[in-house]
């Protein structure tokens, strides 16, 4: 092994690859910056490119490139109008955008790349050490225990919501059921659908998201009537200080943690990791009410949750031949054109070259943060452009980005009709993220929930505490974290409710 | 300016504009009436997974048909379940012959019975233009685990100690469809777990989590090599791999396990476009890269014209009106 | 009338929707036509819908309970922020319309004159009074995206014929 490694590293260090995996990193981050076109359309767009390259040292280093640009690329327009590109900066919108409004977007912005950067990285290097070992563990994450994650993640998020914990519940209830609209994943029976095709497939996430998150503010555009000479933010702020970065280190390496766990995982994902990542920063904050009103932690704790994903997630791909997600499909599908085939023996027969690509991948981090450094600068200006060409701007990107996501005009509608419940949920002081959450983890839970009840069988006992006793732990431990989570966020919202009255 | 120059002025402006946009459209319509098929790209609705074996294999096929269409086929993927929703979308589509959709044989007519919907019905609205090739099944074990071989595994499932878990990868899919006939032939009942693939139902295989799966030979390649999976048959008449029986040969009706992967197009679509799309697919199969491409793959080139596919479309209707109608009469 | 607090009207509304639901849930979920048996079919398409729909009633009763122990049911308790001019309400509903006619009419007109009416209307009602900046942002902007979607992400938008093939012409022109 050792000596592949050592190969590996030679191979690596090519300037081709490098130039390569740079132009992947561009190409990533514009395209997820483009919300709608999420990171698997765009690396499926992108694959052919890999494929007619011919040397997998170069085609999966550019395609890996493309992934984890997109991840950043998603958080831009997060930051800048609202806008999550991709289901995984849902929770980097909650203080991107508020830091935006403060005039921070570039601090915001530069946060949101190093600690992406910075994360990436030592999660890459430990794909690198761990893989062998963490392949025997993530087989034996089933659906029991998947479905018990789901559930646990799911209450987190509910109770420690902005707000008390029972409208977070019933916002996670909500989300639940809209993920129930269309197609049973089981049978393919049409639920809720009123006999029409259009909500046969479901509601997507991209028009969700736009509507709950972005819609509003365009409204809120609206309802003012008159915004010439009006901007998001009339100066883009300063640089992020280094004090600043240095602070946050502790949030980066927990939520490192945090996203490393949970990309080991098949089937789990960035959302879920950036959330989880998020809360965990709130919960250990001294003031976690300042969470969602511009805090640059919350920023940091998203993010590099989200990009510390990437790496784990190709653990099972490389070493079972099993992609836990889209993306991973993809790149399945980019090793097998390029004559690799991912799986127990890959590491054996071409192992110097699963080195060189994880170790191109380690670089790729200090290429990214370069390239998104300058970056930044262009984005950044956007919000200083006047809000009477800025929004139309935003309402075209809307529905663009709504459309692409799957070709369907029906989705549109949903878009708007998610922007009235958006701003519904304001009015009354409901936050969404839980129900955006709910949305996407609703219907991964069910799907887990029935696969488990399919295993299981009659003999529930001997299921429950012979052969999942992991399952059935996290399901007992659920309502203990929770509550004990629901107390404390209660005792921070009474002292800030406090602290505003003084 | 006076009322009148200016009003003259803007009369001979619109004259001007009026005359160019007369000659400008003028050109379009008379280039339509030369036009030659196809004359702007050619979308491919996919209703299959980014990134699964179907999505590859129409990546794969569209990139080399470029060097024989003069326009590029497109994909689109329009996944939703069991491929109803792109499905449906190519069927509303115009029959121009812009927009074709890459299905394969279980979408096209087993699902008439098992998924039936008020929207279409595949065998008046698609025609085939081609089948681009198939995968044979195979029935996949652990290694480790306590079958050894065909005879065993049925030995166990019919002891009836309690059923024999299977993974699949979608009620009436690819893997879910072989697994019901082997149900129906020797008389046995399986659970069944669904998983979202066929990758996802090999890794509940190897955890232990399942007794037996299915998958395609090239895709466990690697895991048998390994001596971490072990094929127990193979769909087809023959032998495919040493040692291991066929399909036919433990006793299984011909064209089990089969999965054919077919470019259709709506009925109605002009003959001579329909020919045109036959014609490029059919020269593409003589191209030295795509071969080789789809050789690193791991599937094979067996390419079958359209018309000839028509009749094997009519086969497996009467096949699988077969296989329901066992559903219902099933205790 | 006592006005309810904003809060209270969306858990009345998340409660209305559980119990329609539930009530409703035989005709709302489709049976599959085969029946399965359960070692078939994993579930049944209408358990894990009343699950939930017996949470979202579960905990909206017990919000509605909670605020109505804390006595803020009744009356206005939620300040709102300043009272809006009903002109700026006929903006909101405007835009509303206006979003909704553009999306129905996408796929009839096409992406880039769907756009161009939407960003024009959007520009008008966000105060834009510059005839010149509305015509050039409201076909610049989605021309562009069309064609970086088009031509180089390969991607399909939905586009009048013969806007796609003038386009097409030019791009093929360009090339030559």
């Amino acid at each position: 092994m050792f000596d592949m490694l050592m190969l590996g590293l030679n191979d690596a260090l090519r300037l081709d690859t490098f130039i390569w995996i740079g132009g992947g990193l561009l190409l990533g981050m514009l395209v997820g910056a483009l919300p709608g076109f999420t990171t698997s359309m765009g690396m499926s767009v992108l694959v052919p490119i890999s494929f007619l390259v011919g040397d997998p040292l170069i085609g999966i280093p550019f395609l890996i490139g493309v992934y984890k640009g997109g991840i950043y690329g998603g958080s831009v327009p997060a930051i800048l109008i609202s806008m999550p590109g991709t289901g995984a900066s849902i929770a980097t919108v909650l203080d991107g955008y508020a830091l935006t409004k403060k005039g921070q977007s570039r601090k915001a912005l530069e946060m949101s790349l190093f600690s992406s950067g910075l994360s990436d990285f030592f999660s890459d290097i430990f794909t690198l050490v761990m893989i062998i070992p963490v392949a025997t563990v993530v087989l034996g994450f089933g659906p029991p225990e998947i479905a018990a994650v789901m559930f646990l993640s799911l209450v987190i998020i509910a109770v420690t919501s902005a707000g008390p914990a029972v409208k977070g519940l019933i916002m996670l209830g909500l989300g639940i059921w809209v993920g129930f609209v269309g197609a049973d994943p089981f049978s393919a029976m049409a639920r809720y659908t009123f006999g029409t095709t259009e909500l046969y497939d479901g509601f997507h996430l991209i028009p969700i998201l736009i509507g709950l998150f972005a819609l509003p503010e365009i409204f809120n555009a609206v309802k003012e009537g008159d915004t010439r000479g009006k901007r998001i933010s009339t100066f883009v702020g300063e640089r992020l200080r280094l004090q600043e970065l240095k602070n946050s280190f502790r949030t980066i390496f927990r939520s490192t943690m945090i996203g490393t766990g949970i990309g080991i995982v098949p089937g789990l994902g960035q959302p879920i990791a950036a959330m989880m990542g998020y809360i965990a920063a709130k919960n250990a904050s001294k003031y976690p009410e300042k969470f969602g009103e511009g805090e640059l932690d919350g920023v940091a704790a998203a993010e590099s949750a989200n990009n510390a994903v990437n790496g784990p997630t190709m653990i099972p791909l490389l070493t079972l031949g099993i992609p836990g997600d889209s993306v991973t499909a993809l790149l399945l599908g980019a090793f097998m054109m390029q004559g690799l085939r991912p799986g127990p023996t890959l590491l054996e027969s071409s192992g110097n070259v699963v080195f060189a690509i994880l170790i191109a991948m380690i670089f790729a981090n200090v290429l990214f943060v370069i390239i998104g450094y300058l970056t930044i600068p262009l984005f950044a200006r956007v919000v200083t452009i006047k809000k009477s060409l800025l929004i139309p701007v935003t309402i075209m990107l809307a529905f663009a980005g709504t459309y692409l996501a799957r070709s369907n005009p029906f989705d549109i509608i949903t878009l708007i009709s998610f922007g009235l419940i958006g701003i519904a949920a304001r009015m009354a002081k409901f936050d969404v993220a839980p129900m955006v959450m709910g949305f996407i983890l609703g219907r991964e839970l069910e799907y887990a929930f029935g696969q488990t009840l399919a295993l299981a069988g009659d003999d529930w006992i001997h299921f429950a505490f012979r052969e999942r006793l992991g399952m059935t732990a996290i399901l007992l431990a659920t309502p203990l974290v929770g509550t004990i989570l629901g107390f404390r966020m209660n005792r921070f919202r009474r002292r800030s409710l406090d602290s505003d009255r003084k | 300016m006076s009322f009148l120059a200016k009003h003259l002025l803007t009369n001979k402006l619109a004259t001007l504009v009026m005359q160019l946009w007369v000659i400008f459209f003028g050109q379009l319509i008379y280039q339509e009436s030369l036009a030659q098929y196809p004359e702007k790209p050619i979308t491919l609705i996919t209703p299959f997974a980014a990134g699964g074996s179907s999505d590859l294999i129409a990546r794969v096929f569209t990139a080399y048909l470029n060097n024989y269409l003069a326009q590029p086929m497109l994909i689109r993927l329009v996944p939703g379940q069991a491929g109803q929703k792109g499905t449906l979308e190519a069927i509303r589509a115009a029959p121009d012959g812009y927009t074709l959709v890459f299905i394969d044989n279980y979408r096209d007519q087993l699902h008439q019975y098992t998924f039936p919907n008020d929207f279409y019905d595949t065998n008046e609205d698609l025609v085939t233009v081609a089948r681009i090739n198939y995968g044979q099944i195979a029935i996949i074990v652990r290694e480790t685990g306590p079958y050894q071989s065909w005879d065993e595994f049925l030995v166990a499932a019919r002891a009836g100690t309690g059923q024999l878990k299977m993974a699949h990868s979608g009620l009436w899919a690819a893997l879910f469809v072989p697994a019901w006939r082997i149900m129906q032939e020797f008389d046995l009942r399986f659970r069944m777990i669904p998983y979202r693939g066929g990758g996802p139902a090999k890794a509940a295989l190897m955890a232990g989590d399942v007794d037996f799966s299915m998958a395609f030979p090239a895709t466990v390649a690697q895991d048998v090599e390994a001596g971490k999976v072990r094929i127990l048959a193979t769909a087809g008449p023959e032998r495919t791999i040493r040692g291991v029986p066929s399909f036919a040969e433990i006793g299984l009706a011909p064209g089990t396990g089969y999965i054919h992967r077919i470019v259709m197009a709506p009925a109605g679509i002009a003959d001579d476009r329909l020919a045109v799309l036959r014609g490029a697919l059919q020269q593409l199969q003589m191209d030295k890269d795509y071969q080789a491409a789809m050789v690193r793959l791991g599937e094979n080139l067996e390419y079958l014209t359209g018309p000839a596919y028509e009749l094997v479309r009519r086969q497996q209707s009467v096949e699988y009106a077969e296989l329901v109608s066992t559903l219902t009469s099933r205790p | 009338m006592a006005k309810f607090p904003a809060d209270v009207v969306f858990v009345i509304g998340a409660l209305v929707l559980a119990v329609l639901g539930l009530l409703f849930g035989g005709w709302l979920i489709v049976d599959p036509p085969i029946l399965l048996s359960r070692d078939i079919l994993a579930m049944n398409p209408k358990v894990f819908p009343t699950l939930v729909l017996f949470f979202i009633l579960l905990v909206s009763l017990i919000f509605l309970a909670t605020e109505s122990r804390k006595g803020s049911l009744a009356g206005n308790t939620l300040k709102e922020g300043s009272p809006q001019s009903s002109v700026a309400l006929y903006r909101q509903v405007g835009f509303v319309g206006l979003a909704v006619g553009c999306a129905l009419l996408l796929t009839t007109l096409g992406f880039l004159a769907t756009m161009f009416l939407l960003m024009t209307g959007t520009s008008l009602l966000v105060g834009n009074r510059s005839s010149l900046q509305i015509f050039a942002i409201s076909l610049v902007t989605p021309l562009s995206f069309y064609m970086i979607v088009t031509y180089m992400l390969r991607t399909q938008l939905p586009e009048a014929d013969i806007v796609e093939r003038t386009l097409a012409m030019i791009i093929n022109a360009l090339n030559t």
